[in-house]
């Protein structure tokens, strides 16, 4: 990289001129960036984060032992002693001290280059690591101190980037007109190319409402992106996933025309949150994939009905039915001959009804997934490997038609499964009819030979007593009779959240749960995989239990609210230790 | 017992150690690595302290405590409940790495490769492991009730094709294999023999996974083979060729190529004494392991590294001997790419060992798997890194680093003309661990590192 502009070497900066400068990234940043990062915690966040009950608890914790004599945690270690020496202090306080003003990342279309900017407490505090990194490089000859410059600052080199101390300012950049672009602003000198990023409409437009207390913004201009003939391609290309397109097909569709899009990283005490955000409009999303939203943005997940120890919640509006009668203008030439031939498959499942309209177009568009523990309290046989247990929740348009033809198609694939189960000499499945006020199930449960009866360490197989269930409207399909019998027959519903197209709600001490039921696999896994002693394996599966006992649950959700979709997730970590 | 003659009186007599062969590490580590998998400088030490019969007699009756046989149950237990036939290899590597009783291990390891049975086809990994747990249970024991036993395996019935036995189309696979390959070797039996024999297995089926026996099916006329004639069923058929003369010198051979030497094959008179040991033993093995394994001729030249290591003798022998623990799934994938995937023989033939081992591909797999041994983040030594470990034995310099490392990793001395250049490569490693490692990878690379 090369700043120069003037051969005068190690010349003094002005750097009284800087010390009450209140300027971030933004304000020397250049217009044309099209992706722009700020973190003006940092400190704050790593003392959180370290200081944070949870950090001691692990620490405190009889396993971390184990992580403290591995070679990585001795090297990092060993990394952070010398750092120490050489900064002459603690390294929280050195990066604290050097990170006070914040750090900046942009990324530059115009020059394809990056550009990192950090803000020291004082110019001081930057001068004192400067040299410190010199004198650390000199020695690692990682850096080169040849004395190029630019605008009487010292250009310092490293592998294919260079960096530049101005007052309490550090830039690293891998381009050099980037970099003096930079260079220019924090010195204030007018040039013929000046502005900035902040002036950028579609970034003020952005940061105005910006949040103060948080650990990290992002901005991405979508529509300069979008001038980058590589990234249009890949927006406008057919799926070849149709989990992918069910996931995040509406989205996509929004980018081709957002201006731009922002996220947020906020670090308070009860756990992370982020949220990402860009402005939407129905008349941005084509017709094809109208199935994702709904008419107007309008489509809203569901209450879903509730079950013992769930695991997981999905609640979302699609409209699959659409999704797979479109398949051509959404989906590849390949994918749409293997639609084209699970179309066919099923279409013969369902006597001859046609999947995508009679069949999924018999379900409204809103449904769920919930996935809950399974005990096996006083069942037997029990399997060795213990799954969690999964059911579809949906909602039939027609349910007195309906509820015959899933019955019937449900009686064929228990007869499929047994034909091909018994060529393959798996147990076979045991029909049932469960009836209950409002509603009925039809269950099946594998019947095991004699020897395995009362096992506890059966077969995976014995996860899984498919059946389905219906209530009313409500159809669950799910992997356990016990699910699909606490579903169908649930009178409480979580309530639906307005304006939320998606959601997905995940109970960590459910999950500590599940993996306690599998300990033993998971300790007899460690020790095949890192080769340890038992002992050590329970150390270290203890501690990750413990890890995980340390948080409470992570929400997700997607809507749509005053023209912008916004996603947030957030990880609620555990308050409560004590009684735990 | 030095030069090409080979007394067979003198031969299979208890060794005594002499100035002119001591015993002394490397013949203490030669027993270990051909008995076992190999040993840790402190178990050389501790087997110096005895003669060199006692350290075979504890060999021969080590046992795995109550608690190692129930968390090795709960492993393969575990292994199986995934049903990923892929998680059988690694448990046994584990096995091997870690057992108390590591003759039986190699015993065991044997018998795999003689009653060679691939998951490939059995494709069920609860019947895999059962079969592997029987060889084990019998390995020392009356060769007569492992082949019945094994007949009766449902892996085996699987493997050769024995599940559906019946007698209007009985299947001759079981009955040729039993005699060429598992008691006779070729050219002790006829087509007719096979035939005949056939007929005596069928019936022999599977139910559920389990051995049934369907007298519907079976042919219960009159039989006619290797001399017997009557209306044999299959139990009596094993009796049968198991009691065979020829059976002792069979399976004497093949134990002498396992644990003695690859090659020359030893002639007839050599071999006599052993069938003679194992006939009247009635086919235990355990005698006849003890004999050779306490014999003059083991302790020969005619045996000192007379062996190419198969890729589980380099593995785990490499693993053993620096008491370390790697992770067990990437170790059996580098064992089956340089040709011995563990459940998974090449054949009913099991693996042909010897000098089939090298070629130009797994000499370069060989050197790999070594080289990833030894710089994965997983691979302890003493649950400690290679350079802790060095710094425990208190190895100082390159010179003693190459003379430990030698005695405890090589049935051979390292040539003179590479010695000073591998020295070399130790000078400045010892707490560099990098340099170590490569140190080590170099001298794991050596012709004679290829030599049990």
């Amino acid at each position: 990289m090369d700043f120069i502009a003037s051969p005068v070497l190690g010349a003094p900066q002005d750097a009284g001129a800087l010390s009450s400068d209140d300027r971030t990234g933004a304000d020397v940043f250049p217009a044309s960036s099209v992706f722009y990062a700020e973190m003006t915690r940092v400190s704050g966040d790593i003392t959180t984060v370290l200081n944070h009950p949870v950090a001691e608890r692990v620490v405190q914790h009889a396993g971390w032992a184990k992580v403290e004599e591995s070679q990585p945690w001795k090297n990092f270690i060993a990394g952070r002693t010398f750092f120490e020496l050489q900064m002459g202090g603690p390294w929280d306080k050195v990066v604290d001290g050097l990170t006070a003003g914040g750090v900046y990342i942009a990324y530059d279309r115009q020059t394809d280059g990056l550009v990192i900017l950090v803000k020291a407490a004082s110019p001081e505090a930057m001068e004192v690591f400067r040299s410190k990194v010199l004198e650390l490089g000199r020695l690692g000859k990682k850096v080169d101190p040849e004395k190029d410059s630019y605008r009487d600052l010292a250009i310092y080199r490293l592998d294919n980037a260079a960096a530049v101390v101005s007052g309490p300012w550090l830039l690293i950049s891998n381009k050099p007109e980037l970099g003096r672009f930079v260079v220019d602003r924090l010195l204030k000198v007018e040039t013929e190319q000046s502005e900035v990023l902040a002036s950028n409409e579609t970034f003020r437009a952005a940061a105005t409402g910006k949040p103060k207390e948080l650990s990290a913004w992002a901005w991405a201009g979508l529509a300069s992106l979008r001038e980058d003939e590589k990234f249009l391609e890949g927006l406008n290309n057919k799926s070849e996933n149709p989990l992918a397109e069910l996931l995040v097909g509406g989205l996509q569709s929004n980018v081709l025309h957002a201006p731009y899009v922002t996220a947020e990283i906020r670090l308070p005490e009860t756990g992370p949150e982020f949220s990402v955000a860009m402005p939407a409009s129905s008349d941005w999303i084509p017709e094809e994939r109208q199935w994702y939203f709904g008419p107007e943005l309008s489509g809203a997940a569901p209450g879903l009905p509730e079950a013992p120890e769930t695991l997981l919640a999905i609640g979302t509006w699609r409209d699959v039915s659409e999704m797979w009668l479109r398949a051509g203008d959404l989906f590849d030439e390949q994918m749409n001959d293997q639609l084209a031939n699970a179309d066919s498959t099923l279409t013969t499942l369902f006597a001859g009804k046609d999947f995508g309209e009679d069949i999924l177009g018999s379900f409204e568009p809103q449904m769920g997934i919930i996935v809950t523990r399974q005990s096996f309290e006083d069942v037997l046989p029990a399997p060795a490997i213990r799954l969690p247990a999964f059911a579809f929740v949906m909602e039939l348009r027609d349910p007195e038609t309906m509820t015959r033809e899933l019955r019937r198609t449900f009686q064929n694939m228990i007869g499929f499964f047994n034909v091909v189960g018994a060529m393959e000499g798996r147990p076979q499945l045991e029909m049932d009819i469960d009836k209950f006020e409002n509603g009925e199930m039809l269950t099946s449960a594998y019947v095991p030979e004699d020897d395995v009866a009362k096992s506890t360490s059966a077969d995976l197989i014995f996860n899984f007593s498919p059946s389905i269930g219906f209530s009313g409207k409500r159809c669950v399909i799910a992997s356990t009779r016990s699910l699909a019998s606490a579903l169908t027959q649930s009178r409480t519903t979580t309530p639906a959240i307005d304006q939320v197209n998606s959601y997905v709600s995940f109970q960590v001490p459910v999950l500590r749960d599940v993996l306690n039921d599998n300990r033993e696999q998971l300790i007899s896994q460690n020790m095949l995989e890192q080769g340890n002693s038992r002992s050590t394996a329970e150390d270290q599966i203890s501690l990750l239990l413990e890890v995980v006992s340390c948080f409470r649950d992570v929400a997700l959700k997607m809507g749509h609210s005053d023209g912008m979709i916004r996603i947030d997730g957030e990880i609620h970590i555990e308050q409560d230790f004590e009684s735990k | 017992m030095s030069g090409q003659a080979i007394d067979p009186e003198l031969a299979w007599r208890p060794w005594e150690p002499s100035t002119e062969t001591p015993w002394d590490r490397r013949s203490a580590a030669h027993l270990f690595r051909r008995a076992g998998f190999g040993a840790t400088s402190k178990e050389l030490d501790e087997a110096l302290e005895k003669h060199p019969q006692e350290v075979v007699e504890s060999l021969l009756n080590a046992t795995e405590s109550d608690e190692y046989q129930e968390q090795s149950d709960r492993l393969a237990a575990a292994a199986v409940a995934t049903g990923n036939l892929k998680q059988l290899p690694a448990w046994w590597s584990y096995r091997m790495l870690t057992t108390p009783a590591q003759l039986l291990e190699k015993t065991t390891l044997f018998w795999h490769g003689h009653f060679a049975t691939s998951a490939a086809k059995v494709e069920d990994a609860r019947l895999v492991l059962t079969q592997n747990r029987l060889l084990r249970s019998h390995a020392f024991g009356s060769f007569g009730k492992l082949v019945l036993e094994i007949s009766r395996d449902p892996a085996m019935l699987i493997y050769l094709d024995s599940a559906t036995n019946r007698k209007l189309h009985p299947n001759e696979n079981y009955a040729r294999e039993i005699m060429e390959l598992f008691c006779l070797g070729e050219g002790r039996y006829t087509e007719q023999d096979i035939r005949e024999l056939a007929r005596c297995f069928t019936g022999w089926e599977i139910r559920r996974e389990k051995f049934r026996f369907n007298s519907y099916q079976h042919d219960s006329g009159a039989k006619s083979f290797l001399g017997h004639e009557g209306r044999f069923g299959g139990e009596e058929a094993v009796a049968i060729v198991v009691s065979n003369e020829a059976v002792p010198e069979f399976i004497a051979g093949k134990l002498y190529r396992f644990f003695v030497a690859d090659e020359p094959a030893p002639s007839k008179e050599i071999i006599a004494p052993l069938a003679k040991a194992l006939r009247e033993s009635e086919l235990r093995i355990q005698p006849v392991l003890k004999t050779i394994l306490g014999s003059q001729l083991f302790f020969s030249a005619q045996a000192r590294g007379r062996k190419v290591r198969s890729p589980v003798e380099l593995g785990i022998g490499l693993l053993r001997c620096l008491n370390g623990s790697a992770n067990t799934f990437e170790l059996t994938t580098d064992l089956e790419e340089v040709g011995q995937g563990l459940f998974f023989p090449p054949s009913v033939k099991g693996w042909d060992g010897g000098r089939t081992w090298i070629n130009s591909s797994t000499l370069l797999g060989r050197s790999n798997m070594v080289r990833r041994l030894l710089t994965s983040e997983q691979t302890r030594f003493a649950e400690k890194s290679i350079v802790e470990y060095v710094e425990e034995h208190r190895i100082r310099d390159a010179g003693g680093a190459l003379d430990f490392f030698e005695t405890l990793l090589f049935a051979v001395p390292i040539r003179s003309s590479v010695r000073s250049d591998m020295q070399q490569l130790f000078e400045g490693s010892l707490s560099n661990r990098d340099k170590l490692i490569n140190a080590l990878h170099a001298l794991c690379t050596l012709p004679e590192f290829q030599l049990a």
